[in-house]
């Protein structure tokens, strides 16, 4: 079953196995270490694998060769490409050469392994660990921070994890376009529901291929990882700038622990799989490389923060217009500090940036060029005005809090003792903060935009850590650490007491047994071998896998009186279609709450499926009165999954296996 | 000045200085290499100006060197005795023969497929699924395996032809147990990518394991028995083996996959006696009382390596075009790599076009040499440019003969192929080429085994004159080339498109190889001293 232990790892070890290949390994070996700081180098890596593998991923799925024999070729190409100069120098710890020495010397017994060494290397490497964190636990300050760290991490972890282990049915109706758009990539087809970026789909598709399991895993685990990923982005921005333990550990431990306050009924979308969070989570660390680009003129960081927001680009419009907004105040808050020292960087990151709109134009104009619309209702949503009057959105304490931070930095601003840097994060979370929390607050009411109704809260939230955060360090950096430890152990009562995050919950589009039993039959049979008779659910899940038939297509095309699967109108048994049937059979329709927004959206589709399982029920209530047996592999009071076996044709008709 | 010299000149002790140094170094490299033996024989600057009115002994070497260049255009040469008309003529029909034995273990193979519907790793009713774990496996062997008998080959020929069967057995069994524990690496290579990647279910995967490993130690053992001109006794192995199969799964019943895997099971482990018993009868044979060692390892792996190498890339390049076909994505395409019979019926009718052309080559390349050897003794150094003629047309009569006899097999092929049909159609109800898309491979793979075979035929030139750099320098740009354009075309337009990543592979390689034999031809002398 889904939830179990071994089914669980399994699929983990090789989600895993894909996400550090892609993300951290092959980055690894084919970028340059150019950063002194690990945490700086790993996160730049990260961003330039993921933008290489958008590009590489809209060039081979447009030129019809997206596949893993293409990408592990590519990689290996630029591998070898450059490490070729340092493989072919006869010294060096890269060169070839080398290597053939040592061989040919081992061969000539030149080189003797002393069997102890290794038992010493094994031996003493637990031994080097455990000095290590002796060091650590004697080390109080470096200790507490771990084990903070170790909480408000693990417990982020947990609560957005929890979904994705426990229940099968992927969370939120976006998850089936997402699940099918992913596999549209698989298979080489772009825009296909339409133009929409589509950088995350291309990413969660290379995920797939390189860890090879059933794409609703790789749904299931993204959505959770890149929330809480979110998470440890906030906390990286706020530590390396401002070097402060709380300011970072608050800002972290709101997003983190405390997302229904600040994102209320968009929580559920931090155990989802959506292309928007996908772009939140390279937010922070575009921004932290532009500033660093400010600060140090690096240009290594430059190139990682243009990067970062390339792939914003790539994934999400309206994080794109979010990280558009924040480097336009990023470049203004130089200009205001700086006056014309400013401008020359200020120049450079604004061509870079246009640099950045272009490229993520580009796969949306060959959509064009292919003769692809813009997909319709991204489009309409984009652009459609709400029908009734909106009014200001309810402020809760949060909101206050943050407000109270935007006051916190107001003030601040005019302190003569900070430096360049904090004047420069200041002013910089000061303008962001008041423009989107204006946006969030009257964006809806002056624009009358659905959009900017609807999703201003989105991101209102993911600024309200960084207001909060910066304020935190502006009224504690000078505090004693005994004060900022009470602060620490005080949030975490307040957490753990007061607000005790519970794992986040979803609204579901089915039951999770339908899930169970798609990855059952999936598993008993080999690829497209089978066909699953189900509902719109069932599409995206079997899209790719095996064949997938709608219930209603079903009753119209087979008559029950016949032996199965006998075309209406005919004596033909249907050999178009694999051997192996199953119709899933839902007794009683699954509905999302009522009090859901969408369920107004939904109800005509459960009405007509309430007819569809009615008539299955004539349907195969006619089929056995005939004598034709089905076999029922799986059934409970809601649900039952009807197995029909279609004899293959006879072997003296059999097309041997060179025959077309 | 220079008549005074040439006055006082001591003309029979310099005459005699000169036999001395040609007593002791017959072909003294350069002036520094005289300088060097006459002060070994106690001249100096001092004693050379004494008897010969020189300025040092370098001036006197210089003249030495001199006179010895002059006196090499004057030296006579013996001319080797031609061999009889009637021994080439059964030399080459000898080479022909055992270039065609090569064909028995696949007519063999042909005829148990017709007559029992199976052999020894093929069956009729196979599922593609089988079929596609079968083919992974035999592909798989035959990459891994071919560097290594190459370096079986190379290195067990060197020592067989000193009469060293010791030797050879001492290396190719070393070559062997290497070769058997990079099929377990490799083993466990593809099992944890099995692991990571899930390519196959576990059940193919077993397949893939055990076929790889038993056609692994029959390639192994039957390159021994090449060497050991004991090639005809594979073709009697296979015999053996579709007995075996034919007891275990016609007489006993038992699961036909099952019995292959006994019966190749049983056939590498009689192939590997059959070897030791060979060798240790030639050594037996030989016994020459000296116990020699094999030379370093380090030493005998550089040198084989370019032989390895090539033998690795050759069966790529042969096989990378079905690898191309079969993981061409198609409506059905349940696992990386499909198996596509129409495909592989197409290319494997093509492949006995080979056959000829290979007898022929080996002929050919064997009289080439024999006509080289004879030749450079029969020209003066400074007639070499006809030397480099007379062998330049004697290779472009060889090129012609290869295409023809190649484009006589191609036609020879295909009659018979078609004629094949006939049998099996009117046999077992079964016509092979219903498929368009096999007729289609099969003529494109024609095409590219009779380009091939040029190739090939330039590769045992350029081997025979150990200039194995060049052979790769021409095929690994060739499979680089097969797999590019076979991989591009299968993506864009249909699968069996992979032939022309063949085709196009063939092509190049033949015309870089080309260039290089008439490169080595333009300078043969000197090729000949390097290799010597």
């Amino acid at each position: 079953m889904y939830s179990t232990f071994a089914n669980q790892f399994y699929h983990l070890m090789h989600y895993g196995f894909s996400f550090l290949l892609i993300g951290i390994i092959a980055p690894f070996f084919v970028f340059s270490q150019t950063f002194a700081n690990k945490g700086d180098q790993l996160i730049s890596n990260y961003i330039r694998s993921v933008f290489i593998i958008i590009i590489l991923g809209y060039l081979l799925v447009i030129t019809k060769l997206y596949e893993v024999l293409s990408l592990i070729f590519i990689y290996l190409f630029i591998i070898g490409l450059l490490y070729l100069p340092m493989w072919k120098k006869v010294l060096g710890e890269n060169s070839i050469f080398q290597v053939i020495f040592r061989l040919f010397d081992m061969l000539d017994g030149l080189i003797h392994f002393d069997k102890n060494a290794s038992k010493k290397k094994v031996t003493s490497l637990p031994k080097s660990l455990l000095d290590k964190w002796k060091v650590l636990y004697h080390n109080r300050e470096a200790f507490g921070k771990l084990i903070v760290l170790v909480f408000l991490f693990g417990y982020s972890f947990f609560i957005r994890f929890y979904d994705a282990v426990k229940h099968a049915a992927p969370p939120l109706s976006d998850s089936y376009v997402t699940l099918a758009w992913m596999k549209y990539i698989s298979n080489r087809m772009l825009f296909h529901d339409g133009i929409y970026p589509q950088g995350f789909h291309i990413y969660l598709a290379t995920l797939q291929k390189f860890a090879a399991i059933d794409p609703i895993y790789v749904l299931k685990y993204t959505g959770p990882l890149q929330a809480f990923f979110m998470i440890v982005m906030i906390y990286f921005f706020i530590n390396r700038l401002t070097g402060h333990f709380l300011a970072a550990v608050i800002a972290a431990g709101i997003y983190g622990l405390a997302a229904p306050y600040i994102m209320f009924n968009s929580t559920e979308r931090q155990i989802a799989t959506n292309s928007q969070e996908f772009a939140f989570l390279f937010i922070y660390p575009a921004l932290y490389f532009l500033s660093e680009y400010f600060l140090t003129k690096k240009k290594e960081a430059l190139v990682t923060g243009i990067l970062a927001t390339a792939i914003i680009g790539l994934v999400h419009s309206l994080a794109f217009a979010y990280i558009g907004l924040a480097i336009g105040l990023l470049m203004i808050t130089q200009l205001l500090l700086m006056g014309k020292k400013a401008w020359g960087s200020v120049v450079k990151v604004a061509l870079f940036s246009i640099g950045a709109v272009v490229l993520s134009l580009i796969p949306l104009g060959i959509g064009e060029v292919l003769g692809k619309q813009v997909h319709s209702s991204s489009a309409d949503y984009l652009t459609s005005t709400s029908k009734v009057e909106l009014t200001y959105p309810t402020l809760h304490v949060m909101d206050y809090v943050s407000l109270f931070g935007l006051l916190v930095l107001s003030i601040s601003l005019f302190n003569k003792k900070n430096s360049f840097k904090e004047k420069t994060l200041i002013l910089f979370t000061l303008l962001l903060g008041l423009a989107m929390f204006f946006l969030f607050f009257a964006g809806g009411v002056v624009t009358n935009s659905v959009l900017i109704s609807s999703r201003s809260m989105d991101l209102w939230a993911l600024t309200i850590p960084l207001i909060i955060g910066i304020s935190v360090y502006l009224l504690t950096k000078t505090a004693k650490p005994v004060v900022q430890w009470t602060f620490i152990a005080a949030l975490i009562l307040f957490l753990t007491v007061y607000i005790r995050p519970a794992p986040i919950e979803a609204y579901k589009m089915e039951r999770d047994i339908q899930v169970e039993q798609y990855l059952q039959i999936r598993d008993s049979h080999t690829p497209k071998s089978f066909m699953i008779v189900s509902q719109d659910e069932g599409y995206a899940k079997i899209y790719g896998i095996g064949i997938h038939m709608y219930l209603k297509d079903f009753l119209e095309r087979y008559d029950p009186t016949k032996p199965a699967l006998t075309i209406v109108g005919s004596d033909e048994m249907d050999y178009n279609v694999p051997p192996d049937v199953y119709v899933f059979h839902e007794k009683k329709i699954f509905e999302v709450s009522k009090k859901n927004g969408i369920y107004s959206l939904l109800e005509p589709k459960y009405e007509q499926r309430k007819q569809d399982n009615k008539n299955f029920k004539k349907w195969i209530a006619t089929y056995l009165q005939h004598g034709h047996k089905v076999d029922k592999t799986y059934e409970d009071q809601n649900f039952a999954v009807y197995h029909f076996y279609i004899p293959p044709i006879q072997k003296k008709e059999r097309k041997r296996f060179w025959e077309d | 000045m220079k008549s005074e010299i040439s006055i006082r000149f001591n003309q029979p002790l310099f005459n005699h200085l000169i036999n001395e140094i040609l007593e002791r170094h017959t072909r003294p490299e350069d002036v520094y290499e005289i300088a060097a033996i006459l002060e070994s024989m106690g001249w100096n600057d001092l004693r050379a100006a004494k008897e010969f009115y020189v300025e040092d002994i370098f001036e006197l070497a210089s003249q030495i060197w001199d006179t010895i260049q002059t006196k090499l255009t004057y030296a006579t040469f013996a001319t080797d005795e031609k061999p009889r008309l009637s021994y080439v003529i059964w030399e080459m029909i000898r080479s022909f023969l055992r270039g065609l034995i090569f064909a028995f273990p696949m007519a063999v193979s042909v005829a148990s497929m017709l007559i029992l519907r199976y052999s020894l790793w093929s069956y009729e009713n196979l599922s593609v699924e089988q079929a596609t774990a079968i083919a992974i496996g035999t592909i798989l062997s035959f990459i891994t395996v071919g560097g290594f008998t190459q370096a079986i080959a190379r290195r067990g020929f060197f020592y067989i032809i000193q009469g060293y069967y010791n030797l050879a057995q001492k290396s190719t069994f070393l070559f062997i147990r290497i070769g058997f524990l990079v099929c377990i690496g490799i083993m466990i290579l593809i099992y944890f990518s099995n692991v990571i990647f899930n390519f196959f279910p576990y059940r193919m995967f077993l397949l893939i394991i055990l076929f790889f490993f038993f056609l692994n130690a029959i390639w192994l053992s039957v390159t021994v028995m090449y060497i050991l001109k004991k090639e005809i006794i594979f073709t009697g192995l296979i015999l053996l083996g579709i007995l075996f199969v034919f007891v275990l799964f016609d007489l006993f019943g038992m699961d036909i996959i099952l019995s292959q895997v006994i019966a190749l099971c049983l056939v590498s482990l009689i192939s590997i006696f059959v070897v030791l018993y060979y060798f240790k009868k030639e050594t037996v044979k030989s016994e020459k009382g000296i116990a020699l060692k094999l030379p370093r390892i380090s030493i005998t792996f550089y040198s084989i390596a370019p032989y390895f190498f090539y033998g690795f890339v050759y069966f790529a390049f042969l096989f990378v075009d079905r690898v191309n076909a079969w993981s061409a994505n198609e409506d059905y395409m349940p696992y990386v790599i499909w198996f596509r019979g129409n495909y592989e019926l197409g290319l494997d009718f093509a492949l006995i076009t080979l056959m000829i052309p290979m007898g022929v080559s080996e002929v050919i390349v064997n009289k080439l040499m024999m006509d080289i050897e004879a030749s450079q003794k029969e020209y003066l150094v400074v007639n070499s440019n006809e030397l480099y003629r007379k062998f330049l047309s004697k290779y472009y009569r060889m090129f012609g003969s290869i295409v023809a006899f190649g484009v006589l097999s191609a036609i020879l092929v295909y009659i018979l192929a078609h004629k094949y049909n006939q049998v099996s159609i009117a046999l077992n109800d079964q016509n092979l080429f219903a498929s368009e898309i096999t007729a289609f491979v099969f003529q494109w793979g024609t095409i590219s085994y009779v380009i091939l075979s040029v190739c090939l035929m330039n590769a045992v030139i350029l081997f025979a004159l150990s200039q194995p750099k060049m052979v790769i320098n021409s095929i690994f740009p060739a499979f680089a080339l097969n797999v590019i354009f076979g991989f591009l075309l299968t993506r864009w337009f249909d699968y069996q498109y992979a032939v022309y990543g063949l085709l196009i592979g063939s092509i190049y390689m033949s015309i870089v190889s080309t260039y290089y034999v008439r490169k080595v031809i333009q300078k043969i002398d000197y090729y000949l001293y390097a290799a010597s």
